[in-house]
């Protein structure tokens, strides 16, 4: 990537660099050689400082309430009122909507979609400040309340931490972290609201991703219906919970006593859920599997249009109407376990020595059969686990809906579960859970740009492809400090980030 | 059924086989030369049928004149994609330039929406002269049979292209083999290019005929759908094979036109529509894994 | 009793005769060698014995069982290993998890163990890496352990594969070409390295090889395919005499048979 930028770019950088990079280079080393612990404990703290003082601090910066999602939310709200439509539809009109003069027009409508855009970035009006004002004082908050906290408590607590890793078994500190983990994420996200919500998408995102990663990325298969199998988990576990613990217009009153729904009734919907999703694969896995390329990638197309016109026809889970009063089961807390449980796992398979076989195959899938990998059955293993884990993200995804329908489980939502894969980077599971991460929150902070949403993110995908085609972390993983193994030679390592 | 319906239904089949049939044949020759899923397909073709709403609107030209500009500023399109787009992937995963193919799909459908908002649009109604006169007579010609034949003398051009010249023929080799075609004195950037061109420019001619078979389809997501579907069909008939896409795409016509035809007097709801012709296809592929006119290719050990 | 035993073993390419009733018995212990000028179908045998082909006439038994119809893994799983004419490594993977994989065969472990981590898979997980790291300090390749296995050296990578092939504890091994691509001296490391293998590891080695001076000086029993049908069968000393062998390899590889 350095060769690639130009003169220009070095000329006006390299000064500054010169000056930053020294400081820069300590920053890392500091950061690579705190625990992740420290940093957590840090967060915490951070996150206590703005359930404490959040608001105030926000309303001196002039926001009339917390930045959401730490300002991301907010700083791409003056762009709400962007209309790129004139343009080109008085080139494209419509037959009741013919334009005498179009060029005209079109350079009129580009007129005033410069002057909004201007007024975007620097003012709108003294209720409505433009995108540098909100990006500066966003950029002050986040540095107050987060990154001067966090930083402060990690090295203060660096020495005690490092102490407290070198005492204790491993599996303890697992267990610590996680705590640590949740307590963060509920205390943070479970405000009923918007937090929680996102936090929720980012989950079952997580969930999705990661699992498709496991056929696309380590096997090397290509599979596009992802949707399908989320569908079949999200129709089956939302069918039990209603027709069980709900009293609701499908299915009548309940059929069980609705306060075992939480948390065993759901617990088991759930898993039914993966397990139909599983089913459902096996029935795919039959054709698709007998031909390599990209067979498994048109069989798996087809069955995602098929899984959906299935549903619609099927008029007793309400068909193309959809399924309307599923409980409001999935909060935070299941959503979370479900994630950690899930990603726990899938590291789990591919990291031992059955699973490496999964990799083998994407290097060479015959020479991996000639030495002993039963090649068929893991690879329908795979594609079980993966589509398992998809039933289980659905049901999860129904029950934070509460309705849900055919249109939910499209090719579009596949394609979505496919640009984060390739995001993260094919076999790699820290970048599949960074890339679900960014994608969540880069659709909530893009929101106010509309359908404009959807020219950015390919963009930006397209742009990643050709300057990074392997993804974020293509084929690694991003290596944290943990503290209980010795670290790696390279400081490599920082905190929440990796970089190249 | 009487025979007159079933002449009909038939007739109905073979446009819809025909329109998809010339969308599927440009994801096959491109596969077929890249072996790269061009899943913004479907898009190009949305593009083609928007430009015909250019030139009959803006430009005022007739039928056959739209036809041929939207073909031409298509191609246009379809090589700057393959310029900016797939060539600097060339060497990379195979995937990457799969998923890059899908961002400029969702690009081209969101970016159409968002820069010429969500008007509904149709062509004129005079648009497409239905009839031909002939010294004194005139001759009505019914819209379907107009389009089936102009799909036909379409395919019959690219049939013609790609089996008889030099360049349709390096085209066919570079599948096989594509470190020997360079070596025979053809630039495999040409061959790329061509390709591009054949099958954006038979996108855009489908995309309008399209719009002028289904008069109240045009919107930036009509080649979604259409675009998926074609793929199936190129898959079905052996991708990578031009023959093949033209039985598959008809094929599916005649299966989704036959479902909902036969379907609806023993009650089987349109709503079927795709899933009887998907369920189809997938049985064909477990008959026929490398599709109707594929050949499997022995893996060298 | 031998340990393989080939009877009448034919194959067809589409109408092409690849090899045509081949016949040949192992002994446990033996060094055998396999020759034969470019596409003697020498490769095909290979291909035949390990299950990657299905031999279209005949019988393979081996360890007094037929093996022809059976899939590859299981093959291997029951004590046939080979290494491939061109380094067929998992390219991506560290060297370590080459031969970890390499035992497949042996794992009794199901997903259930994996994901609930019962003893049961750490235990098994642990001796797999034990036996990997001993065979690599054992042919002297545990200092790559950790580098992927494209980042090694041809040479290295080609003993990577022969240890790789031996990490699933086979009776017989089989080597397709192992000196290709190597000079003089790798040549003469090679074939200490064979002979190693069978010295401690008691291993059963049949190969393919064009460089003769290694097929002669270490293999005890040599077979000479031309054009599929076996012409000559015998001793090194038999072989370098045998005149339909020189025949075959005149004006072919006849600076090699001298």
């Amino acid at each position: 990537m350095a060769g690639r930028s130009g003169n220009l770019f070095s000329s006006i950088f390299r000064p500054v660099g010169r000056i930053v990079s020294p400081v820069w280079t300590a920053l890392r080393r500091q950061l690579a050689q705190t625990p992740v612990l420290a940093f957590q404990l840090g967060v915490l703290v951070a996150v206590l400082l703005e359930q404490w003082q959040g608001e105030a601090f926000a309303d001196l910066l002039g926001f009339r309430r917390i930045p959401r999602f730490f300002g991301i939310v907010d700083i791409f709200e003056p762009f709400s009122d962007l209309d790129f439509s004139g343009i080109l539809a008085p080139f494209f009109p419509s037959p009741n909507n013919i334009s005498a003069s179009p060029l005209q027009d079109s350079v009129q409508a580009l007129g005033e979609l410069a002057t909004t855009f201007v007024k975007a970035f620097f003012y709108q009006g003294p209720r409505a400040p433009g995108f540098f004002d909100v990006t500066f004082r966003v950029l002050i908050y986040d540095i107050v309340v987060f990154v001067v906290p966090i930083l402060i408590i990690a090295f203060l607590l660096r020495p005690l931490v490092s102490e407290l890793l070198r005492r204790f078994p491993k599996w303890s500190l697992i267990l610590v972290h996680l705590i640590i983990l949740a307590a963060i994420v509920l205390l943070w996200g479970d405000d009923g609201g918007t937090r929680e919500l996102v936090l929720i998408f980012m989950g079952i995102n997580i969930i999705l991703t990661v699992s498709l990663n496991l056929v696309n990325g380590y096997m090397g298969e290509f599979s596009v219906g992802h949707a399908a199998f989320m569908a079949v988990g999200a129709y089956v576990s939302s069918v039990m919970t209603m027709w069980a613990f709900v009293d609701d217009r499908v299915f009548g009153a309940p059929a069980l006593d609705p306060s075992w729904g939480l948390p065993v009734g759901f617990a088991i919907a759930l898993f039914a859920g993966g397990i139909a999703a599983a089913i459902a694969a096996l029935l795919v896995a039959f054709p698709s599997f007998r031909t390599r390329g990209d067979y498994l990638a048109i069989v798996t197309l087809a069955v995602n249009f098929i899984v959906q016109s299935a549903i619609n026809n099927m008029e007793g889970i309400g068909g193309a109407r959809g399924l309307n009063g599923v409980p409001l089961w999935s909060d935070l807390s299941w959503v979370l376990l479900t994630t950690i449980l899930s990603v726990f796992i899938i590291h789990s398979l591919v990291n031992s020595t059955f699973g490496k076989g999964i990799i083998a195959i994407r290097e060479d899938e015959i020479a991996s059969e000639l030495m002993g990998v039963n090649t068929k059955r893991i690879k329908l293993v795979t594609f079980l686990v993966s589509s398992f884990f998809a039933g289980v993200a659905g049901g999860l995804f129904a029950h934070v809906l509460a309705y849900i329908n055919p249109g939910n489980f499209g090719i579009l939502k596949s394609t979505e579960v496919l640009v984060m894969v390739y995001l993260g980077g094919m076999g790699s599971i820290s970048g599949s859970i960074i890339a679900a991460i960014i994608f969540t929150l880069l659709l909530e902070a893009l929101r106010p740009l509309a359908i404009l949403k959807w020219v950015v993110i390919p963009l930006i995908l397209i742009v990643l492809m050709l300057f990074r085609p392997q993804g974020l972390f293509g084929f690694r993983e991003i290596e944290l400090n943990w503290g209980w193994q010795k670290a790696k030679e390279k400081p490599e390592v920082s905190g929440a980030t990796a970089e190249d | 059924m009487d025979l007159d319906t079933l002449a009909q239904q038939f007739l109905n089949a073979l446009q819809l086989g025909s329109l998809y049939a010339l969308v599927a044949l440009g994801y096959t020759m491109v596969y077929g030369v890249l072996l790269l899923i061009n899943f913004a397909h479907g898009d190009i073709f949305m593009f083609g049928a928007f430009i015909g709403v250019f030139g009959a609107f803006v430009l005022g030209l007739p039928f056959l004149p739209t036809l041929l500009l939207s073909m031409i500023i298509t191609a246009l399109l379809g090589i700057t994609i393959e310029k900016v787009a797939y060539k600097p992937l060339r060497h990379a995963s195979r995937l990457s330039a799969v998923i890059t193919a899908l961002g400029v799909g969702l690009l081209l459908e969101n970016g159409m929406l968002a820069l010429t908002g969500a008007d509904p649009r149709r062509y004129p109604d005079n648009f497409f002269a239905a009839s031909v006169t002939i010294g004194d007579t005139t001759l009505e010609l019914s819209v379907r049979i107009v389009i089936i034949a102009v799909a036909l003398i379409l395919f019959l051009c690219l049939y013609y292209i790609v089996q008889r010249t030099k360049w349709g023929m390096a085209m066919r080799a570079i599948s096989y083999d594509k470190f020997a075609v360079p070596l025979m004195g053809v630039s495999q950037d040409r061959i790329i290019t061509l390709t591009f061109v054949l099958g954006a420019g038979l996108a855009a001619a489908a995309g309008i005929l399209w719009g002028v078979a289904f008069t109240a389809s045009l919107s930036p997501y009509m080649g979604l759908r259409v675009g998926w579907k074609a793929f199936i069909a190129a898959v079905v008939g052996g991708i990578g094979d031009i023959r093949g896409a033209a039985l598959g795409g008809l094929l599916l016509g005649f299966v989704e036109i036959f479902v909902v035809a036969l379907g609806s007097p023993i009650g089987i709801s349109s709503s079927y529509r795709d899933l009887v012709g998907f369920a189809l296809l997938l049985v064909i592929l477990v008959v026929r894994p490398t599709g109707l006119f594929g050949v499997a290719r022995r893996q060298k050990l | 009793m031998p340990l393989l035993k080939t009877e009448n073993v034919t194959h067809f390419f589409g109408g092409l005769k690849a090899v045509s009733d081949f016949n040949l018995r192992i002994e446990p212990g033996e060094l055998v060698g396999l020759i034969g000028p470019n596409g003697a179908g020498k490769t095909t045998v290979f291909n035949l014995v390990t299950g990657a082909y299905r031999a279209t006439e005949g019988r393979i038994i081996f360890d007094d069982q037929d093996i022809v119809g059976l899939p590859p893994h299981q093959i291997n799983k029951m004590g046939i290993s080979r290494t491939f004419q061109t380094i067929r490594l998992w390219n991506e993977m560290t060297v370590l998890d080459n031969i970890k994989v390499a035992q497949h065969g042996h794992i009794q472990y199901d997903l259930k163990d994996i994901f609930l981590q019962l003893p049961r898979y750490r235990n098994q997980e642990q001796a797999i890496e034990a036996q990997a790291m001993k065979m690599l300090k054992l042919f002297n390749l545990a200092d790559h352990a950790q580098q992927p296995a494209r980042n090694l050296p041809y040479g290295q990578q080609r003993r990577v594969e022969i240890v790789r092939a031996l990490a699933a504890n086979p009776k017989l091994l089989l080597l397709d070409e192992p000196a290709a691509g190597m000079n003089p001296q790798e040549i003469e490391e090679l074939m200490v390295f064979i002979q190693r293998i069978r010295s401690e590891l008691g291993v059963t080695i049949w190969l393919i090889e064009h460089q003769m001076r290694l097929v002669m000086n270490i293999c005890e029993r040599i077979t000479v395919l031309d054009f599929g049908e076996t012409i000559a069968e015998g001793g090194p000393d038999d072989i370098q005499r045998n005149t339909k062998v020189i025949e075959a390899y005149l004006g072919v590889e006849d600076e090699e048979i001298s």
